[in-house]
């Protein structure tokens, strides 16, 4: 029964790292932008759910009607006037890799800075939906429950999305070559900067159901933006289902980790079985070629 | 030969620093002579072969516990022979099974690598001596840690340039361009790589060694500070990695700067630093070697 | 220095002429003292609340009352802060110790936020002979350090004296039948952590209690609730998680999910913070944690107010204690009557002083009555150990259920 429940609280944490890398699988899969800054826009979900719940008592999930749009739009304009002007200028992919690295490093002090001086850098956290739920026996909490179920329906929507519509064949062909892509009179700019914002937007999502159960500080992004470029790179660039498989994966072995070998070696054991899936599978799990 | 002699009498002089300057300054020299060293070794694996590597921390972190554990019942140089010898054999083993690894996965393993290092580091710690806290009581001052790091420093930037010049340097940079048509040419390029990738480490757990001595307390968080990776690969992206003065050319400024702003904008650190970085990749593209070239009418 | 000497000289002799009105022209114009603390990077939240607001509120509340009065001027100079961002960096911080004191000359240094910190610099201080108040910082170690560093001392509570309470109070409740006295540990995997977990288990062995369980997590866990789980299984009646903000905010809110509700229910750092209080409410009475401040002091009530005004936000113990370290520098400062850093050092050594805080006094230079041992009881942080100190109330027990 224990270890049920271990696994059990394995596949919700295995759950929320699938979540938070779906957004940057989107830059980075698709618009193909290493971005760095992008935890910072988990910490703007977070402290927006964080103000309205203390200053208006306005629900964490209603201020995701506001946090949404605005990291959408706010993502948008830094891949449309940042990040284009690199695009065009680049002699070739190195290049502009290692210049978003520097660009989007800048941004992440920028964005960290300005919510430090505006919201100070003390921890943060608010008690939402921590209200045990009964599965089959064992004892979760709702608000750990409700990030799973996201990430769940955002993989699926965004694996639907990528397979089965016309704008999803249009955004896996910049995917594979964004240059063949705007022969085939595809709008690349236009189609990558949807991308890029639509990352964005998940991660505010991602921000605002983390931050009910895991504390927060004005420093918390870059945290965010490594752990989720492990997941990205383990289940495969580009690849909505194998990030949350790579998620649960992580999840449920730190869980099992902790519960059968030693709780101190849990991270220990993510980082060991993310680096021996990398030497087995070099490409990620669930990439072919 | 008039150059050789030129760059010997700038070492001689900053060797002779010390008995001038103040001991701050020394010890601000300190800091750059050793980002200096680790961008220099970064860049002539990572800059030439296209291989970035993250790893700098857990390599400078090794450097760091050699001296942590040892320096208490071995006589100082012998700890400081040891600690690249160390990492050395660590980045070898390293190198050898990230062959198939290439482009971002490269990255995103050599960062993960750092961060198991730390863990299994804490781990043992914990259960082998109870605590997490290293003393590490070595009796040398800023001037000796200097003069070290300075010959460490002429030593890197030195053998960087001539093996530039050298058939090595030629097979490093076909690698970075085309791995195949460097086994095509006939370039052994697993062990070039490995090689390289193993002495560069090994250069920087020197620096980690020599580095420690200034800190009296060490726990892994600070011996394996991920920070470092990240600033060494900035300063030598900034620098521009294809020439042996690039990355210093990039690590002196940044470390000025660095000063500079946390001095002066104490409570913008963060927001001042991003934007010199934006402000840097938009206006100073291919680095500051790119702008010397341009300066002095080259092509870049 | 020759200037310093010919001014020495000076006023010595102006004043031995009785012209008190010269002596009072040749006063400095401020007391230049400099920190560097984190101002960005992970140390950040902790270094801002605790360690650098109440830098900035004391320099206020000084000034605001003209400064401090130096008898050898027979005036009161103004404070004049320098400060720097170490940007949670110990290559950093201790260079700008150094370039505080060398560089721009400051009368006096603040330490840093943190042990590791605090630490690292503490050789910096004594090389230049800057005396230091160490406040966030607490490793076995600075017992030892005594006679290398004498211008350090150290005002927290150090690990064995946080957990010597923690055991004994476990073997009388056992005694007098109330627990079975079976204690489980977690601890997170950083330095402090784990030297309380090594001290709790000392303790322990000594009083006699059973430890049924004890071991780490690693910094940055995403999940408790598999070990919270495992310890429960154990049955213990007293649960001690020597833990750091993020960790503490999870381990509890975990326990309340899964129902884990022990009479004793002890979290570390983080635990008297102002999120701790908007996150569980009426949830935290009861709860035991690390450290605690005399909430009976002189003085505490007013400086909540100006802390209040200034921030706008709660106080927390920590920043209590750090601003009454800062009350024993300037005592010491005033008692000397001139800025003479060895005389000063020798003031703090040997004297008692009374803050909002705490009484301290430092054997061997560290506070060795140093509140150990604080509870959640209402709203307030109650001391509860040492219990000979003034101000300790009794222990709440049991701990209500969540």
């Amino acid at each position: 029964m224990v270890l049920f429940e271990a696994i059990l609280s394995g596949v919700l944490v295995g759950g929320m790292y699938g979540l938070i890398a779906l957004g940057l699988n989107l830059q980075y899969g698709i618009a193909r932008m290493m971005n760095l800054a992008y935890g910072e826009t988990l910490m703007g979900g977070a402290f927006t759910a964080f103000w309205f719940l203390t200053l208006w008592r306005i629900d964490p999930l209603a201020s995701l009607l506001f946090s949404v749009p605005v990291a959408f739009c706010g993502n948008w304009l830094i891949y449309r006037y940042l990040l284009t002007p690199l695009v065009r200028r680049a002699a070739n992919r190195d290049v502009l890799e290692a210049d978003t690295i520097l660009v989007t490093f800048g941004l992440l002090f920028v964005f960290q800075g300005v919510a430090l001086v505006q919201w100070g850098g003390e921890y943060r956290g608010y008690t939402y939906l921590a209200v045990p739920v009964h599965v089959l026996g064992a004892t979760v909490a709702l608000n750990r429950v409700l990030a799973f179920v996201a990430a769940v329906a955002l993989a699926l929507a965004l694996y639907w999305l990528l397979r089965a519509t016309r704008l999803g064949g249009a955004l896996r062909a910049i995917a594979i070559d964004p240059v063949a892509a705007q022969l085939v009179a595809i709008d690349v700019p236009r189609l990558s900067a949807l991308a890029f914002a639509a990352g964005g937007a998940i991660m505010a999502v991602a921000g605002t159901l983390v931050s009910m159960f895991l504390s927060f500080n004005a420093s918390i992004g870059i945290v965010y933006t490594l752990k989720a470029l492990i997941v990205v790179i383990m289940g495969g660039v580009g690849r909505m289902l194998g990030c949350l498989a790579a998620g649960l994966i992580l999840g449920v072995a730190e869980a099992l980790g902790a519960y059968l070998v030693d709780p101190g070696l849990t991270l220990a054991i993510n980082f060991a079985l993310f680096l021996l899936v990398l030497l087995v599978r070099p490409q990620g799990l669930f990439s072919r070629g | 030969m008039a150059r050789l002699a030129l760059v010997a009498v700038g070492v001689a002089v900053l060797a002779a620093l010390p008995l001038v300057v103040s001991a701050y300054t020394v010890s601000l020299l300190i800091s750059i002579l050793a980002y200096v060293s680790l961008a220099t070794a970064w860049a002539f694996f990572s800059g030439r072969t296209r291989y970035i590597s993250l790893a700098t921390a857990a390599f400078v972190g090794i450097g760091t516990y050699t001296v942590a554990l040892l320096g208490d019942h071995l006589p100082l140089p012998l700890v400081l022979a040891i600690a690249p010898v160390v990492g050395f054999a660590v980045a070898f083993g390293v190198g050898l099974s990230t062959l198939r690894l290439s482009g971002v996965y490269f990255v995103i393993f050599t960062f993960g690598l750092a961060e198991l290092i730390k863990q299994l580091v804490i781990w043992f710690e914990i259960n082998q001596t109870k605590t997490l806290a290293r003393y590490i009581f070595v009796n040398a001052g800023g001037t000796l840690i200097y003069e070290l790091l300075l010959a460490i420093a002429a030593v890197v930037i030195g053998g960087v340039w001539w093996l530039s010049q050298a058939r090595l340097g030629y097979a490093l940079r076909v690698i970075g361009e085309d791995e195949m048509v460097a086994r095509h040419a006939g370039i052994d390029t697993t062990r070039v790589k490995v090689l390289v990738f193993a002495a560069t480490s090994a250069v920087m757990s020197l620096v980690g060694a020599v580095l420690s001595l200034r800190y009296t307390y060490v726990d892994p968080n600070i011996a394996f500070n991920s920070l470092v990776a990240f600033q060494v690969l900035i300063m030598a992206l900034l620098g521009g990695v294809g020439r042996p003065w690039g990355p210093a050319l990039g690590a002196v400024p940044l470390v000025l700067l660095f000063e500079l702003l946390s001095g002066t904008f104490p409570h913008h650190f963060g927001i001042a630093l991003g934007l010199c970085f934006v402000i840097i990749v938009y206006y100073l593209p291919g680095g500051l070697m790119g702008l010397v070239d341009r300066v002095r009418g080259r092509a870049p | 220095m020759q200037r310093r000497t010919v001014l020495k000289g000076g006023v010595s002799l102006l004043a031995a002429a009785g012209a008190p009105m010269v002596a009072r022209a040749q006063a400095p114009k401020s007391i230049r003292i400099g920190y560097a603390v984190s101002l960005s990077g992970p140390y950040a939240p902790g270094a801002q609340s605790t360690t650098w607001s109440q830098y900035k509120l004391w320099a206020k509340d000084v000034n605001d009352a003209g400064g401090i009065f130096l008898k050898k001027h027979d005036r009161k100079v103004p404070i004049e802060l320098i400060d720097y961002d170490d940007r949670s960096q110990i290559e950093e911080a201790i260079r700008l110790v150094e370039r505080l004191i060398l560089n721009d000359k400051v009368d006096l240094v603040l330490p840093p936020w943190g042990t590791a910190t605090n630490l690292a610099t503490a050789p910096v201080f004594n090389k230049h002979e800057y005396p230091a108040i160490h406040y966030t910082a607490s490793a076995m170690r600075v017992r030892q350090l005594g006679p290398r560093w004498p211008y350090s001392f150290w005002a927290l509570v150090q690990p064995d004296n946080g957990t010597e309470p923690l055991a004994a109070m476990c073997a009388q409740l056992k005694k007098e039948g109330k627990i079975k006295g079976r204690i489980a540990i977690m601890h997170v995997a950083d330095q402090l952590g784990v030297e309380m977990a090594t001290a709790m288990v000392d303790a322990c062995k000594k009083a006699a209690v059973e430890v049924v369980y004890n071991k780490s997590y690693p910094l940055g866990v995403s999940d408790l609730q598999p070990q919270i789980r495992e310890v429960m299984a154990l049955e213990p009646d007293a649960f001690f998680c020597f833990s750091y903000p993020t960790d503490t905010f999870m381990v509890t809110e975990q326990a309340q999910v899964v129902g884990f509700s022990p009479p004793i229910f002890y979290t570390g750092v983080g635990t008297p913070f102002p999120a701790y209080v908007a996150k569980f409410g009426a949830k935290k009475n009861g709860v035991l944690l690390y450290g605690a401040v005399d909430t009976t002091a002189p003085g505490q009530k007013e400086y909540i107010e100006r802390h209040k005004a200034m921030f706008n936000r709660g106080v927390e113990i920590g920043s209590i204690g750090t601003y009454g370290t800062l009350q024993i520098l300037q005592k010491a400062i005033e008692q000397v009557g001139e800025i003479d850093r060895k005389k000063i050092r020798d003031a703090i050594a040997s004297g008692t002083f009374e803050t909002i805080a705490d009484v301290y006094t430092f054997k061997d230079q560290v506070h060795q009555t140093a509140w150990a041992v604080g509870q959640w009881q209402g709203d307030e942080v109650v001391g509860i150990y040492p219990a000979d100190k003034r101000g300790a109330k009794p222990l709440m027990f049991p701990k209500p259920k969540w």
